[in-house]
């Protein structure tokens, strides 16, 4: 089919974490590049799609948000498995959804496939620091123990959200052309850009990881 | 000289005094250095041109030496003030911005405030369609919504009794066509054939549908008790009410056809406002529900849009055209206007009364020892609820006037609270806040708590089920609107299963949030209209089957997962308000019947696993496919009225005479191809065949997953490769 000319690689990813913690407002941030403080409630499950430009070749991310709540696990779990990233959202400001991500980490073990891209987002990094519940090193920690990528972000203040999204994408090309590089690149060659949306700003802030 | 020319009115001097005099004035200009400079700039500009003008002036040298030491003493002054003037502004300047924050951020929010309390009128002076037993009122003032719901909170009755005569009136329904049968398990399908069928005619044979719309409109004018060949005896009363209707609605308004139409039928209902509210009353148009006006109520005159075949069906057709409503029994069902009964009168008028009697305004305060105070007493041990709720209190209708303040969140906040309380299995669960919020919008807190409750419990519409841990019950409801869209929009089904867009994908949301997620508010209040009188939630699945049904010839266009996802969650946001509440005209009067229900009840019950466990198989589409190349062959779809309707539709009625019997019979005809292997059958073969495949397609509902909006090889091979892929470890550019 003609779409296939618009990207050279598909890749799926998903958003998790607890209710709250802004996975809506990261993916907004990301694929629309905007934010606003009016959201709603994610109820079950929603994608967005954005195409992205990633070490010259066009990727389109499909990425998956997910309710929060306990209850939307037996929901949403279903969908871990076509998963080939997964973020995992907390709020830094937030102890209790940092501590949930074990939880977390237990539905991915369960669900998602054994080898699927994991990294950790602590969110919110934006919020003054007299508020904040878990420190930077806590987060790396976890990240650490877990063998995952971490990232501070701030949706609000566009800080970092571009490079997380940029860094499993990356991860998973890498592993996807390792395999099969001829697969890889068969899908058109960067055709297609007439169809891209803003893409391609890979250094827009990689200054400020784990600000504040 | 150009100084001269330049002079101000007063002297030099007195020039000079005054400019030394703005030094110390100046720190009122401290909000701005740019000021500040540029007012010294005049400063020295001004001395200079009086130094020069009083050297002119005065001839005298020793007054020419004593004025320019003068000017020199007062500008060092002058300039000294100035300069201390500067620095002040300088420090002034850098307070500045806190002070100038600090007051725009007031007064923002004091415009902020003014900006939702004006919405927040506007809003509640919005017209709303306004669903009161068998009738809906089309933009009729909110306060209508609001008296309905607290008739029926407060008179329990009124909703057993409606149940009762709604049933009744069910029975009889058939009749007006000729060749149903009554109490047939699906008979309800049956009114929809006919409409459905000679609607299509109509938009096919345009010259006919013209001709008989023109008939039509020669017979609208009179009082729908004779228009409606059915209709019986009701003429005595009819015309009282028409009496009393006409007195109230002075005001036709630009729809006079409709009005015609509707005030027979609501005609007890201004007799029984207040006189303001009569006026307003007046002002909107009522008209019956179900009925052609229902779908195309303000535009073109009802004559004109609506047809009357000979049963006295009434039928909607260019504007339906025009959205490309096709024909499928699930929309025409919207379209038929229901038979008249001095039963349902009777009750609406009950019903009325006790709505005119609620008290007005609506008491906002609540007894301290009601069980809503009582529990909302209770803190011990809640902050865990807390949490979870006030997370989303304003993440609920963030837009709305109402919920954008803190005192709007609170009343939402504590409902929800009270709710977890007083059923803790259900707690609370997100897409609560949205049905809260949608009572909240029409009831004051108390009332909406109770109503709430009411919404949730058992005896009532339930909702709870989906709202429970684990979601089973959603998830059965979601099956059961697969199996019912398998049933009733069979190419559609096939269509969304073969692109892997399951229901859970676009449905929670609908259940979940009685439709406020998307829809707008007014779409969903209806819906909570009809649940709270028909006491169970059946329509909220016919209003998904509505709105699949009117979004199929779009959805049927498309391709690809992500293109049908996003079409099915974006596309009906946009439509009017007019389409909107057409799709809701056919779900309350879907075809659907209970007994369709408890079929979808009993086969998931029975381990019907729809989509969510169903991978694109031809075999799945195989008998589908059958049915619908029948229904192609007369370029209509009467396939899929014809999986409910069919054994109506083999006997068309009495389709208008003469009115292009071929399509007539075509349709019949495909409609009865459909029917061949008899419904039941159909639909026991599919069962069958889909427990034979289930096991199979378990395995390959991973596969589906994986390549979710796949479909394209490469994305499959990156799917399959992924694994291993990552199985190989990390890439070396890692």
């Amino acid at each position: 089919m003609a779409k296939r000319q618009d990207y050279d690689y598909l890749i799926k990813l998903l958003l998790i974490g607890d209710s709250g913690v802004g996975k809506s407002c990261l993916l907004m941030r990301f694929a629309e590049d905007s934010f606003t403080s009016s959201f709603i409630t994610t109820i079950g499950i929603d994608f967005k799609i954005k195409k992205v430009l990633i070490d010259g070749k066009w990727v389109k991310l499909q990425i998956w948000d997910t309710a929060g709540q306990e209850r939307f696990r037996t929901i949403t779990s279903a969908y871990y498995r076509g998963a080939m990233g997964i973020l995992l959202v907390y709020d830094v400001t937030d102890e209790a959804s940092f501590t949930n991500i074990r939880n977390w980490m237990k539905n991915i073990e369960q669900h998602a496939s054994d080898n699927v891209v994991k990294v950790l987002v602590g969110n919110k990094s934006d919020m003054d620091e007299s508020k904040r519940a878990v420190p930077y090193s806590r987060g790396q920690a976890l990240a650490d123990e877990f063998r995952m990528q971490f990232f501070e972000t701030s949706a609000k203040a566009n800080t970092n959200v571009d490079e997380v999204f940029q860094s499993v994408a990356r991860d998973i090309m890498l592993r996807l052309k390792d395999t099969q590089p001829d697969a890889a690149s068969s899908g058109g060659g960067g055709g297609g850009p007439n169809l891209r949306v803003g893409a391609a700003r890979p250094k827009a802030a990689s200054s400020k990881s784990g600000c504040c | 000289m150009d100084s001269e020319e330049d002079w101000p009115g007063s002297g030099p001097e007195a020039d000079e005094e005054e400019e030394g005099e703005e030094g110390p004035a100046r720190p009122r200009r401290r909000f701005s250095l740019g000021a500040v400079g540029k007012s010294l700039g005049r400063f020295a500009d001004n001395i200079a041109r009086s130094a020069a003008a009083a050297s002119e002036l005065l001839v005298d040298s020793e007054l020419r030496s004593r004025s320019a030491a003068l000017i020199s003493e007062v500008a060092a002054k002058a300039g000294a003030n100035v300069a201390k003037g500067l620095q002040q502004g300088a420090r002034s300047a850098a307070a500045a911005p806190r002070t100038v924050q600090g007051v725009l951020q007031k007064l923002q929010a004091r415009i902020e405030e003014q900006r939702l309390q004006a919405l927040l009128l506007e809003q509640q002076d919005t017209p709303v369609d306004v669903q009161v037993a068998f009738q809906l009122y089309e933009d009729a003032p909110q306060e209508l919504r609001s008296r309905l719901w607290m008739a029926l909170l407060e008179h329990p009755e009124l909703v057993h009794e409606y149940q009762v005569l709604a049933a009744e009136l069910q029975q009889q329904r058939p009749q007006p066509v000729g060749s149903a049968s009554p109490g047939e398990a699906r008979n309800r399908p049956s009114p929809a054939a006919p409409s459905g069928a000679a609607r299509e005619q109509q938009q096919q044979q345009e010259p006919q549908g013209a001709a008989a719309e023109g008939v039509d409109a020669e017979e609208a004018p009179p009082p729908p008790q004779q228009r409606l060949g059915w209709q019986d005896d009701e003429d005595v009363a009819a015309a009282e009410q028409q009496a009393v209707a006409e007195a109230a609605a002075q005001q036709p308004g630009p729809s006079s056809s409709s009005g015609d139409e509707g005030e027979p039928h609501a005609s007890a209902d201004p007799a029984h406002l207040s006189s303001s509210y009569a006026a307003t009353w007046a002002a909107h148009r009522i008209s019956p529900n179900n009925s052609g006006s229902g779908l195309g109520s303000p535009g073109p005159g009802h004559a004109q849009r609506a047809q009357q075949d000979e049963d006295g069906w009434q039928l909607v057709s260019d504007q339906a055209a025009a959205w490309k409503l096709q024909g499928t029994a699930l929309l025409a069902a919207g379209m038929e206007q229901p038979p008249y009964s001095r039963e349902r009168e009777g009750f609406r008028n009950i019903l009325m009364t006790a709505m005119m009697s609620v008290p007005w305004p609506l008491p906002t305060d609540y007894p301290l020892e009601c069980r809503y105070a009582t529990l909302l007493q209770i803190s011990l041990g809640q902050e865990d609820i807390d949490d979870v709720i006030s997370r989303d209190v304003h993440r609920t209708f963030p837009e709305h006037p109402l919920f954008a303040v803190q005192q709007g969140q609170q009343a939402l906040f504590r409902v929800l609270k009270a709710y977890a309380l007083h059923d803790l299995e259900a707690s609370y669960c997100q897409g609560m806040a949205f049905v809260a919020g949608l009572l909240l919008f029409y009831a004051p807190e108390e009332p909406a708590f109770q109503l709430f409750c009411r919404l949730l419990s058992t005896s009532g519409p339930n909702l709870r089920r989906l709202y429970l841990p684990g979601l089973e019950g959603l998830k059965q409801e979601l099956r059961k609107l697969e199996f019912l869209l398998e049933r009733y929009l069979p190419n559609l089904s096939a269509h969304l299963t073969a692109n892997g867009v399951v229901p859970v994908l676009y449905a929670s949301q609908w259940l979940l949030t009685c439709y406020s997620c998307p829809f707008p508010v007014s779409f969903s209040c209806r819906i909570i209209d009809v649940m709270l009188q028909d006491n169970d939630d059946n329509v909220l699945l016919k209003t998904a089957l509505a709105l699949l049904a009117s979004l199929e010839p779009d959805l049927l266009m498309q391709e690809g997962f992500e293109e049908l996802l996003t079409s099915l969650k974006v596309t009906p946001v946009q439509w009017s308000s007019q389409r909107l509440r057409a799709v809701l005209n056919a779900a309350v009067a879907s075809p659907l019947t209970p007994q369709d229900l408890a079929d979808a009840d009993e086969a998931v019950q029975q381990g019907f696993v729809g989509s969510l466990s169903r991978a694109p198989t031809f075999s799945a589409e195989s008998s589908v496919e059958t049915a619908a190349v029948a229904g192609d062959g007369t370029g209509t779809e009467p396939q899929t009225a014809g999986a409910g309707a069919a054994p109506q539709a083999a006997h068309p009625p009495s389709q208008p005479s003469g009115s292009a019997p071929a399509a007539a019979a075509a349709g019949a005809a495909a409609a009865a191809g459909a029917e061949g292997s008899g419904e039941d059958t159909v639909a026991a073969d599919l069962a069958a065949q889909q427990q034979q495949i289930d096991d199979e397609l378990f395995n390959m509902v991973m596969q589906l997953d994986l390549d979710w909006g796949a479909g394209e090889d490469a994305e499959e091979s990156y799917s399959h490769t992924l694994h291993s892929a990552v199985q190989q470890g990390e890439g070396p550019r890692g």
